[in-house]
């Protein structure tokens, strides 16, 4: 299956058109919803740690982070199981190409 | 014949006398009645009239109906501002927009024409919804129709009203009376006039109703938005010396009409308040709702409060109708008020704010939603209306899809690339010229021909025009890759589509992968649903009682309704209890509503559980046996683990995450097993994948495990002790006996798949299939092997009902590079329209047959055949 959003690991594959996102701003509120999560500091969460790394991180932490991440930015974000093996750089990228492709 | 009368009601009659401030013709209108009086005068206590009986006692608190009943609002009109229709309301109303901001003044007197425009529209509208035609001309209009009409605003309108609808009912002004004695005088008049008179339209400022006695409307088997059960009015002392109706209640005016109702505070769970925007009344007045409605009596249940603004001349009418219209359409609404986060009043009180419009199912068929209305004008003086649910949106229209937003659906279908491109231009050409998408796709239903299809999936015309250009620009170079093509919106195409041979197979996740706001917008998509589950005894309501699922927070204002943390597991009972009702609606709707042929499904873990009460005959659950009645999750298997610690030895004082913990590693199934062997306290619990297995056991044993494989891995935080021989066998199976009624064969051939045998069950008898499901909970998920037997049976499309899209992707990791289809009917955030509209994209786009002229007709009833 090739579908436009299956690069994205399954994790984001809302919307139909193309917006503007700027990929950084999505990195930021990525780390910045895990460090909620996480009760740790936003410098804790740096782009090239895979997020099973990340200090004191769960399943449930995960899934919280993802709905907090959906309720914000109004799409589909499953941080699943899978997306643990993922960095966080990595994670970003895929929200800034679902958010670009969610109008 | 048109009568236009004010004497057909007695301003002096006995029952009228009783009433302090009664119902009055203008022209009957004492000059004494000091209408506009402040409700609080030092020293003189406030007068109230409600409702009842007039062969009642003085007190409104006795209760006592038998000669005047409920009043059934069988039709309602709305003309208020941008909200010209009622369908406009509700929808404004369900959105959160706030459709109540601009409440037209009541108007007195003559002011023309122009200006009774918007009270004859809600009029006509309430009429026409009500089935009582549609206007007449002079020469060849019906016979006349008795029906009499109060105005509340805009009394010259009434004439008009009258003579185009040849209403021979008598006429009775109320305009300039407080809010409310609209209502009050058609309960009078009903009770008081002759048989013949049955029907009385109520018109107000832009909103008009029009309503039955309740028994009378019953035996016609009209739709009734909902019953007015109580009124109670508060007014000021009037000098005439009619004696007033005192309040004995220690909850005041709202207590005295829950008791006249005969309904409790707690079966209230909302209440619209119409508040005067004065800090010092408004308070008053909450200070009364919160004493009738007392945080410790509820407790958790707490009651959901909504808000439009009042005037002293606001109408009340569009309060009743908007909540007639949630009790209707099965929905509490989106709070609209003003930002109260810092109100000290409703923080600590039974009340709560919804952030967005959520599911409000009754409890049962014989059980009726209840709600209050609630004003304050400007002087003070409040009003109270309590209502209960009747007619439901469900069994009028079963697909209500324009209604909830979904999107459309585009078939395009031909031979090849070239002519699939002609047909897109097509397309594309008629929406240039304004065609509607809706009906544009509803066209392209059952006429296609062709070995290809494209499918467009779009919420508008302008999404439609932007999907058809990426199909278009999609088709040769997919067709050149031989793989299928989707939009993140949902459109497709596959050159090599699966065709109707493919069997279909639902698949059950696990139970838990719930998430806050589950299923929010089912039963506004669907809303036959209700009928549905009331019928087979499934458990729908809890749905939207679950607090976990939609919090009940005093504030909306700051916080994060959708996101909730570990309290979602607080009660993994209940939980189960969700995810199972929740799998057994969305089957439904796939197989009743969407008719999509389900020839098979297989359960993931506790999923089994979910497909046996979705798919198996059975008969109705009695109500009284559920995931609720006992500490299986709570204390058993999950809490402080006793299992584990009976059969380990494992001291009380130990603290739980000592017991037992789970990790979930990525890395190969076969390594996992071959190191997990080396421990006795350690179990392999889940093979989800090839490459992602969980393990159970002893804290110390899982941690060393993982230090052993050195792979990566994340610790689960939600670890029942399950697939792990610890629980006890017979003990497992009796308790999951309780939740299994009484089960045998689907009698249409549908194939139930399990990890007790992977294969088949074939013996479907309650004690066997309990026995073997608990032996499936007692060994563990090989999830890869499950799936792969199914598809060794000739199963190509998977379709996950249930909370999320977890074993959507566990499937397509199991059967990448073979052909195979593996949607999810849930996915968060996209809502049940959205997950819908997709399934059926992929689905009708490689060939299934689903009944997709019905699902956009919007189904008024279910299919023949259905249960």
């Amino acid at each position: 299956v090739n579908v436009d959003a299956a690069d994205t690991g399954g994790a984001f594959d809302d919307g139909a058109a193309t917006r503007q996102v700027d990929g950084e701003e999505v990195l930021l509120a990525v780390r910045r919803v895990l460090s909620e999560y996480l009760t740790v500091d936003l410098e804790d969460i740096r782009p090239e740690m895979r997020l099973f790394e990340l200090p004191d991180v769960d399943s449930m932490k995960l899934m919280v982070a993802g709905l907090r991440f959906e309720h914000e930015f109004g799409v589909t974000f499953e941080m699943d199981n899978a997306t643990a093996t993922r960095t966080v750089a990595e994670v970003a990228d895929l929200a800034t190409r679902a958010l670009r492709g969610s109008l | 014949m048109v009568k236009v009368s004010a004497n057909h009601i007695r301003p002096t009659g006995a029952s009228l006398s009783s009433r302090a401030g009664g119902v009055y013709a203008n022209a009957a209108k004492p000059e004494d009645s000091r209408d506009d009086m402040p409700f609080a005068i030092p020293g003189v206590p406030p007068v109230t009239s409600g409702y009842r009986s007039p062969h009642s006692g003085p007190s409104p608190v006795a209760p006592g109906w038998e000669g005047c009943p409920r009043l059934d609002i069988i039709g309602m009109g709305c003309a208020v501002g941008p909200f010209t229709s009622l369908d406009r309301m509700e929808s404004a109303v369900y959105s959160g927009q706030p459709a109540l901001v601009h409440t037209p003044d009541r108007a007195i007197g003559e002011k023309g024409e122009e200006h009774n425009r918007p009270v004859i529209a809600a009029a006509e509208q309430a009429l026409e919804d009500a089935g009582c035609g549609r206007p007449c001309a002079s020469q060849d209009g019906p016979s006349d129709r008795r029906i009499a009409v109060i105005m509340a605003a805009e009394a010259s309108a009434g004439a008009t009203i009258c003579s185009r609808w040849n209403l021979t009912g008598p006429v009775i002004d109320v305009s300039g009376q407080v809010a409310g004695a609209g209502i009050e005088a058609a309960q009078h008049l009903l009770c008081d006039q002759p048989a013949d008179l049955d029907t009385v339209l109520i018109c107000d400022a832009g909103a008009a109703i029009v309503i039955r006695p309740g028994a009378r409307a019953a035996t016609g088997q009209r739709r009734v938005y909902a019953s007015i059960d109580a009124l109670m009015i508060q007014r000021p002392v009037s000098p005439s010396g009619c004696r007033p109706a005192e309040t004995s209640s220690a909850t005041g005016l709202a207590g005295d009409a829950l008791a006249i109702a005969r309904v409790r505070p707690e079966q209230v769970e909302y209440v619209e308040l119409a508040l005067s925007g004065s800090p010092r009344l408004d308070e008053a007045a909450l200070s009364e709702l919160t004493s009738t409605w007392p945080a410790e009596l509820l407790g958790d249940r707490r009651t959901a409060i909504g808000w439009s603004p009042a005037s002293e001349r606001s109408s009340i009418l569009l309060s009743v109708i908007k909540v007639a219209l949630c009790l209707h359409h099965s929905y509490l609404p989106a709070w609209t008020g003003p930002q109260w986060a810092e109100r000290p009043l409703l923080d600590g009180s039974a009340f709560y704010l919804a952030e967005k419009s959520r599911p409000w199912v009754r409890p049962s068929a014989h059980e009726p939603l209840h709600a209050a209305v609630s004003t304050a004008g400007e002087s003070g003086r409040r009003v109270h209306l309590v209502l209960s649910g009747a007619t439901l949106r469900g069994e009028v229209a079963c697909v209500d899809w324009t209604r909830a937003d979904g999107p459309t659906l585009l078939l395009i279908d031909g031979d090849g690339p070239d002519e699939l491109a002609e047909r897109i231009g097509r397309a594309q050409d008629a929406l240039g010229k304004g065609a509607d998408q809706r009906r544009l796709g509803r066209s392209s239903y059952g006429t296609g021909k062709g070995s290809r299809r494209a499918v467009v999936c779009a919420e508008s015309a302008d999404s439609m025009q932007r999907e058809l250009e990426a199909v278009l620009t999609r088709l040769r170079s997919s067709a050149r890759a031989s793989a299928e093509w989707v939009s993140p919106a949902g459109s497709c195409y596959s050159p090599s589509p699966i065709g109707p041979d493919g069997r279909v197979a639902l698949v059950f996740p696990g139970m838990l992968t719930v998430y806050p706001g589950l299923g929010s917008d089912l039963c506004r998509c669907f809303p036959g649903l209700i009928p549905l589950a009331e019928a087979r005894g499934d458990r729908i309501a809890r749905l939207s009682r679950a607090g976990w699922l939609y919090p009940r927070r005093g504030s909306a204002v700051g916080g994060h309704e959708g996101v909730a943390g570990e309290e979602l597991f607080l009660d993994p009972s209940s939980v189960a209890e969700v995810a199972t009702s929740y799998a057994a609606a969305q089957t439904q709707v796939l197989r009743t509503v969407l008719g999509i042929p389900v020839h098979g499904a297989l359960g993931y873990s506790l999923g089994e559980i979910s497909m046996v009460c979705s798919l198996a005959d059975r008969a109705p659950y009695d109500g009284g046996k559920s995931f609720h009645d006992d500490d299986l999750f709570t204390d058993w298997l999950g809490g402080p683990k006793r299992a584990v610690r009976q059969l380990w030895g494992v001291a009380d004082h130990t603290p739980d995450k000592a017991v037992w913990a789970s990790r979930i590693l990525f890395t190969d199934a076969q390594t996992v097993r071959d190191q997990v062997a080396r421990y006795d306290r350690v179990f392999v619990t889940h093979v989800n994948t090839h490459n992602e297995v969980i393990i159970a056991g002893h804290p110390e044993q899982c941690r060393s495990v993982v230090k052993d494989l050195d792979c990566p891995s994340i610790p689960s935080t939600i670890s029942y002790v399950l697939h792990c021989p610890l629980p006890e066998a017979a003990q497992l199976a009796e308790r999951i006996r309780t939740r299994i009624p009484s089960v045998s064969q689907p009698t249409d051939g549908v194939e139930l798949f399990s990890t007790h045998n992977y294969d088949r069950i074939d013996v479907f008898d309650a004690e066997r299939v309990s026995a073997q499901i608990a032996e499936t909970l007692r060994a563990t998920v090989d999830f890869p092997r499950l799936v792969e037997a199914v598809y060794q049976r000739g199963y190509r499309y998977f379709i996950e009902v249930g909370p999320g899209k977890t074993c959507t992707r566990l499937i397509e990791e199991v059967l990448a590079g073979r052909p195979h289809v593996a949607v999810s009917i849930d996915r968060r955030a996209s809502g049940s329209a959205g997950s819908t509209a997709r399934v059926l994209s992929r689905l009708t786009g490689h060939g299934v047959l689903v009944n997709l002229p019905g699902w956009a007709g919007e189904l008024s009833s279910l299919p023949r055949g259905s249960s």
